[in-house]
């Protein structure tokens, strides 16, 4: 039945008043659950594995995840189970830490798996075993590493939807269909209403684009968010009683329609979705809109309805281009050479590193600068040689790409990388939504406060000290640059010259100075 | 007179340890390297396009433009050789005479060392001091680089690079004579903290994370550690339990209440080591004469007399004379005397009225020594606000926040290190406080500064926007974080 549903779901709302129960739900077991992709991977290879490691925020399901997997644990002999690491004490830690080495160095035979939150663990082996820290991010059959944090929900669109529709109408079809026919809003439920929308592919869709753009734009929606967010748009916080007195009271119907999950609220999450609002867009529009009212809740309708451009509509600067590039990276061979490639973000990406850190410059070449921050930026020095360099654009894990362990892993960020010809160790510049968003500003030339430092520009700046560094001969030749030429300065080049002398051979240096355009 | 009075500043600042401070800090650091290098060049020297022509180690072919090339390169020339930070870090500087940073050993000029070689002697107060070490790891650190636009100048100044010319050591007998004033408690923290800086000043001079530095960087930051080190000593020398509650960013509408209320009380409380200083040294002045152990004054047929001695030639006699007599109406008011009385009173007595009524407090050799806080805190972006305003506070910058972090990892030789680590360092060995912990309350308690547990974490949360924003910070959760360099973070791999 709908009604007993609705109580079921709203419960999962974090505007809802009792939604406290949620805290309590990860001691029950009737509560709401959905296998996920790394839970049927440890089904399938739980017998190579000797440790499992989850780390995650609160609600990300690492007690639930080990829960559901309690039997097989005990059938394959994983006795050592720690469900919360943060809880105990700083000599336990220590013992674990201690029993995590001996097991990734085969001397102890015990399989282990530990929960943990990521910072309290990473503070303990720091602390502990700093080296541990290598050991457990490279790449081994025995070890599965699952950090919920980097896990993106509405990645893959059958993951999502079995999660929605489990959610909704896990009971059955049933549970969607209201028989309370006394009901005086039986007719026009806004529930059924809302439900209906969210099962349904377009409003399925729309919702996984929100999603899947907060994972873009760097942040993380956990499980419990996730279910939170879908329950707030069915039920806006709202069981059946109380939505009852709310329509009784004079409540806007317009105000708890499915679309309005981008109305600001007082919460973080929500805060996160009505940035995003498509309101907050200029968009085309029938002529009967003619308010603000009727537009807002125009294009937020519109949103779900549309059923194509989910992510040109949301209001997040650059994201259909980051989208884009992040899917260029995604197809193989993964890696583009910066010069060769002709992919137009990818060119806009690279004026806007040459203008980020030489204003005026508007070709594409990638030219490295190293001005020394104690002396501002009023006069530039250029390093020449470096003009057109190779590089390569690449997706994250380009190492596990090409070593052949493609893990088929959407990242939200990727590279700009130079090999070095010393060592061919990659250096690189790691480029996520907010370095992606700052470059591209650049590229066209919109003001950037130049103040201080960025922390965008100091990643340039770093990127571009270490590629000097592996250069030899780099400093021979220099160009100088002048911000302000009004009061007579020019800009000029200072190129080492060598002379040796015809009869004796001495060698002499000088330096050659020219002016240039 | 004149002689006397400059003998009484003398002897203040001796006391203090300091006379003003040296600024901008790029002359901090030259003056310092000064210690264990000659000399060569004379502040009279000036680099331009000129000596480099006349040196034949620059040329152009394109004589058309020289005028503006000229010109140009004269700009450049100002601007990278550090004469332009100098001059605006320090207006009062001589025209005539041109400082530079030591790009090579001849731009290595002295200026007036105000600091009375204090760093240097800190360095040599502990017996475990190596100066010979540290004299050609600095050598390495300032001399040899070959790197960015180094590498040209090191060909246009050739002809001026000779074998360096170093000192040949430590005068033991000024070191101990400087650290005279001091009571063994206070030599027994001043130790700690000579061997702190020397540790550091090692880490600094060899530690990758400095020496894979271009030149800039590298000065500066040796710049900025000696400067640090200016403040350590104040903070030191105004007590055992005395700490730096810092605010978490120079401005953060966070931190406008309390935060900001006891950053204030404790800037104002460190600053009153210079008053008590003074006081310190006036009762010691005193207390030095056998005959001044009972000190009775007198007020008597238009004379104050004390033990005796008319009170003008009293303080003359005590080496704390000033330029002008006092009077004997404003003696005789500010000792609460009545004409013919005659009464008993202590040193401290004494001293405070005697302060009172010269107003040294606001005397230009107080207000110099004084003023070494602010203005080296405002060298490395320590003190805020910049400008001339009364209440001021300590702050962690952005600047700051990267050096210590630097200096941090390099000293542990480590890539990244928990946030709370770093933070409790900086509690540790240098007596920053920046969140709550039993330690630094126990500090701030001593001072009468208190802050309840909400006010801290704002601080904190401020300082790690700071840190985010110099990307020094990799967040792991909400509450979990690491500490790293810009070019190390790269290397960090999430779990």
């Amino acid at each position: 039945m709908l009604k007993e549903n609705i109580d079921k779901i709203v419960r999962y709302c974090r505007q809802y008043q009792a939604h406290g129960y949620m805290m309590d739900e990860r001691n029950l077991n009737d509560g709401f659950n959905v296998e996920l992709p790394e839970e049927k991977f440890i089904r399938q290879n739980i017998e190579k594995l000797h440790l499992i490691l989850f780390t995650g925020e609160a609600g990300d399901g690492k007690t639930r995840i080990m829960r559901n997997l309690k039997e097989v644990f005990v059938k394959y002999e994983f006795h050592d189970l720690c469900i919360d690491f943060s809880a105990l004490t700083a000599a336990e830690k220590e013992q674990l830490i201690k029993k995590i080495r001996a097991v990734l160095s085969g001397e102890a035979k015990d399989k282990m798996v530990v929960a943990a939150n990521i910072g309290a663990f990473t503070q303990a082996v720091l602390k502990f075993d700093l080296s541990l820290m290598e050991e457990l991010t490279k790449k081994r059959e025995d070890v599965y590493l699952c950090n919920f944090e980097n896990r993106n929900l509405a990645e893959n669109e059958d993951v999502f939807q079995k999660i929605v529709e489990d959610f909704l109408a896990g009971d059955g079809k049933e549970s969607i269909v209201c028989k309370n026919y006394s009901c005086i809003h039986y007719e026009k439920c806004g529930f059924r209403e809302n439900i209906h929308k969210v099962l349904s592919a377009p409003g399925r869709e729309a919702l996984r684009a929100i999603c899947n753009a907060i994972y873009l734009t760097g942040g993380h929606l956990t499980f419990r968010e996730l279910l939170s967010l879908i329950s707030y748009m069915v039920t806006f916080g709202q069981d059946c009683e109380e939505r009852r007195r709310y329509i009784e009271a004079g409540g806007e119907e317009e105000k708890i329609k499915y679309y309005q999950i981008f109305e600001p609220k007082a919460d973080a999450l929500l805060e996160k979705v009505s940035r995003m609002d498509p309101a907050l867009k200029k968009g085309s529009c029938p002529k009967e809109i003619d308010t603000k009212e009727k537009y807002i809740n125009y294009r937020r309708k519109n949103y779900f309805e549309a059923q194509v451009n989910y992510y040109e509509m949301l209001n997040v600067d650059y994201l259909v281009p980051f989208y884009q590039v992040l899917k260029y990276m995604n197809t193989p061979p993964y890696h583009y050479d910066t010069i060769q490639d002709k992919n137009l973000v990818l060119q806009s990406l690279k004026k806007g590193i040459n203008k980020m850190s030489s204003q005026g410059k508007s070709d594409t070449g990638l030219v490295v600068t190293d001005t020394p921050v104690i002396l501002g930026t009023q006069i530039r020095t250029e390093f020449m040689v470096m003009q057109d360099i190779n590089m390569i654009w690449h997706k994250y894990d380009i190492e596990d790409s090409k070593a052949g362990q493609e893990t088929g892993k959407f990242w939200n960020k990727f590279y700009l990388s130079y090999r070095s010809p010393k060592d061919r160790r990659l250096i690189s510049l790691l480029i996520d939504y907010q370095q992606f968003r700052y470059l591209m500003l650049c590229s066209e030339d919109y003001f950037v406060n130049r103040n201080e430092l960025t922390v965008e520009e100091h990643a340039v700046n770093t990127f571009y000290r270490k590629i000097l560094q592996e250069r030899e001969q780099v400093y021979d030749s220099i160009l100088i640059r002048f911000d302000n030429k009004e009061d007579g300065t020019c800009d000029f080049s200072l190129t080492v010259h060598e002379s040796e002398d015809f009869f004796t051979g001495e060698k002499t240096r000088s330096v050659r100075i020219r002016k240039e355009d | 007179m004149a002689d006397r009075r400059e003998i009484a500043n003398e002897g203040l600042a001796a006391y203090v340890g300091i006379t003003a401070p040296e600024t901008p800090r790029f002359l901090l650091a030259n003056n310092f390297l000064l210690e264990y290098f000659e000399p060569f060049g004379k502040a009279e020297q000036e680099y331009n396009y000129e000596t480099c022509i006349a040196m034949e180690t620059l040329y152009t072919e394109d004589e058309k433009n020289e005028r503006q090339l000229r010109y140009s390169f004269d700009r450049f020339l100002r601007k990278y050789l550090g004469e332009d930070s100098i001059r605006e870090g320090n207006s009062r500087l001589n025209r005539n005479r041109h400082y530079y940073f030591p790009v090579t050993q001849n731009m290595l000029a002295s200026s007036t060392p105000t600091l009375r070689h204090m760093l240097f002697y800190l360095q040599n107060i502990g017996k475990n001091f190596d100066f010979k070490k540290t004299q050609a790891l600095l050598e390495q650190y300032i001399f040899q680089d070959d790197t960015g636009i180094n590498h040209i100048f090191r060909i246009l100044f050739q002809n001026q690079e000779e074998k360096s010319r170093l000192k040949s050591g430590v005068d033991k007998k000024a070191v101990d004579s400087f650290w005279s004033m001091l009571e063994s408690a206070e030599r027994g923290r001043m130790v700690k903290l000579g061997g702190q800086l020397n540790g550091d000043l090692e880490t600094l001079l060899t530690h990758r994370y400095f020496c894979g530095l271009d030149f800039y960087r590298r000065y500066n930051y040796l710049a900025v550690l000696l400067t640090s080190y200016v403040i350590q000593y104040i903070v030191c020398r105004a007590g055992s339990s005395a700490c730096i509650l810092c605010q978490g960013a120079p401005i953060d509408s966070r931190l406008n209440g309390a935060v900001h209320r006891a950053s204030c009380n404790n800037y104002a409380n460190i600053r009153k080591l210079f008053p008590k200083l003074l006081t310190d040294f006036y009762k010691d002045a005193i207390t030095k004469n056998p005959e001044n152990e009972i000190l009775r004054i007198r007020a008597s047929e238009q004379e104050i007399y004390i033990n005796n001695k008319e009170f003008n030639a009293f303080f003359r006699e005590n080496n704390l004379a000033r330029k002008t007599n006092l009077h004997y109406e404003d003696i005789r008011k500010t000792f609460e005397l009545g004409e013919g009385e005659e009464r008993k009173l202590s040193v401290e007595e004494l001293v405070m009225r005697y302060i009172d009524l010269t107003g040294s407090r606001r005397g230009s050799t107080l207000t110099k020594i004084s003023s070494t806080l602010p203005t080296s805190g405002r060298q490395i972006d320590m003190i805020f606000p910049r400008n001339r305003s009364r209440q001021k506070y300590f702050a962690m910058s952005e600047t700051l926040s990267e050096f210590y972090v630097r200096l941090y990892l390099a000293r542990k030789n480590q890539k990244y290190d928990y946030l709370d680590n770093f933070i409790e360092d900086l509690q540790n060995r240098y007596r920053i406080v920046i969140k709550k912990s039993a330690e630094g309350e126990k500090m701030l308690r001593s001072m009468r500064i208190t802050l309840n547990a909400q006010e801290y974490a704002k601080n904190q949360a401020a300082f790690i926007d700071v840190l985010n924003n110099i990307n020094c910070l990799i967040k792991l959760s909400d509450s979990g974080y690491v500490v790293t360099l810009p070019e190390e973070k790269g290397a960090f791999k999430l779990i």
